[in-house]
């Protein structure tokens, strides 16, 4: 069987094993999603690339030691969580050179640098912090609720609830927003 | 779920990593595998104590030789010790300087039997002579 048909769990325990080539198929599986969470909770999208080597480093240490008490992605979507984390507290700690005069610390200011991945963040951005992970998580990513409510170390029922109340926010920002979709 | 959130996730699922991105991981994973050398620098003391250490003796075997060209010690005791030191001189014994064979003085003269040894009263007798010279 090759790589690319195995499991995110084979793949990880073929890595666990010693596989390089196992790392580089979990890097081509997961990259997009990887990225696409770091665009989305990165306060400047631009570094996403760099988050996403970051999380990348980091699973290449830390899966080794993977207990597989949860599916792969969602320990790599925590790794993703803190890094962006960390990203955004040294931007806020360290001016940024680069950055125009009259921009801010929020979130919606890169609105006109990327277009699809702008136009989404913009709309997710939005939203309470718990609401907009639900909302990647569950309905961008397609988890399942309970894989959901691991990723975020809540009961499912809080997903549920979560969910609920971010499609019927998200529904009105993006009617009121009269952004083409 | 509504259209328009169908719409958003269609959108956000179009989002994708740049095409270097899996490269740039792999080159950073395989630089971070390779063995540090954060403890060459660490070792620097150890290796220059080691060639100490190892020099050390060298320098004092050599220097009984330098000995040799410092200036001699004047101590009484270190002038005792040098004059043990000295190397011994063959000098001639007595017997040996005996046996040498000298070339004979040549022979007082013998004094004349006849010829009257010259007396006190001689040469006051000359004197008076003088005497009677001046006068005459």
């Amino acid at each position: 069987m090759i790589l690319a048909e195995k499991s995110d769990v084979e793949l990880v325990r073929e890595f666990k094993a010693g596989s390089a080539s196992a790392f580089d198929a979990i890097v081509g599986r997961f990259q997009d999603r990887v990225y696409r969470l770091a665009c989305v909770w990165l306060y400047d999208p631009q570094n996403a690339d760099d988050a996403t080597q970051e999380v990348f480093l980091r699973a290449h240490k830390g899966l080794r030691r993977f207990q597989f008490r949860a599916a792969p992605f969602t320990w790599l979507y925590r790794t993703t969580r803190y890094v962006c984390n960390e990203f955004n507290r040294r931007r806020k700690t360290e001016p940024m050179d680069d950055e125009p005069a009259d921009s801010s610390n929020n979130p919606d200011r890169h609105v006109t640098e990327h277009d699809t991945a702008t136009r989404v963040r913009k709309l997710v951005a939005g939203l309470p912090e718990r609401q907009r992970e639900v909302v990647l998580l569950r309905i961008f990513e397609e988890l399942s609720v309970a894989d959901t409510a691991r990723a975020m170390g809540c009961r499912e029922g809080t997903v549920k609830a979560l969910l609920h109340k971010a499609t019927k926010r998200l529904r009105i920002d993006i009617e009121s927003s009269g952004l083409t979709l | 779920m509504s259209e328009d959130i169908d719409k958003l996730r269609q959108d956000y699922r179009r989002i994708r990593a740049p095409g270097h991105l899996a490269t740039r991981i792999r080159a950073e994973v395989a630089d971070r595998s390779l063995p540090r050398r954060s403890w060459l620098p660490a070792l620097a003391p150890i290796a220059v104590a080691v060639a100490a250490v190892t020099v050390a003796p060298l320098l004092t075997q050599q220097q009984p030789a330098d000995e040799t060209v410092a200036p001699k010690p004047t101590s009484m005791s270190s002038l005792t010790r040098l004059s043990t030191l000295k190397p011994e001189m063959s000098t001639p014994s007595l017997s040996t300087m005996k046996s040498v064979s000298v070339p004979a003085l040549p022979r007082k003269p013998k004094p004349d039997s006849k010829q009257t040894p010259q007396t006190y009263f001689d040469i006051e007798d000359e004197n008076f002579e003088e005497k009677d010279n001046a006068y005459s």
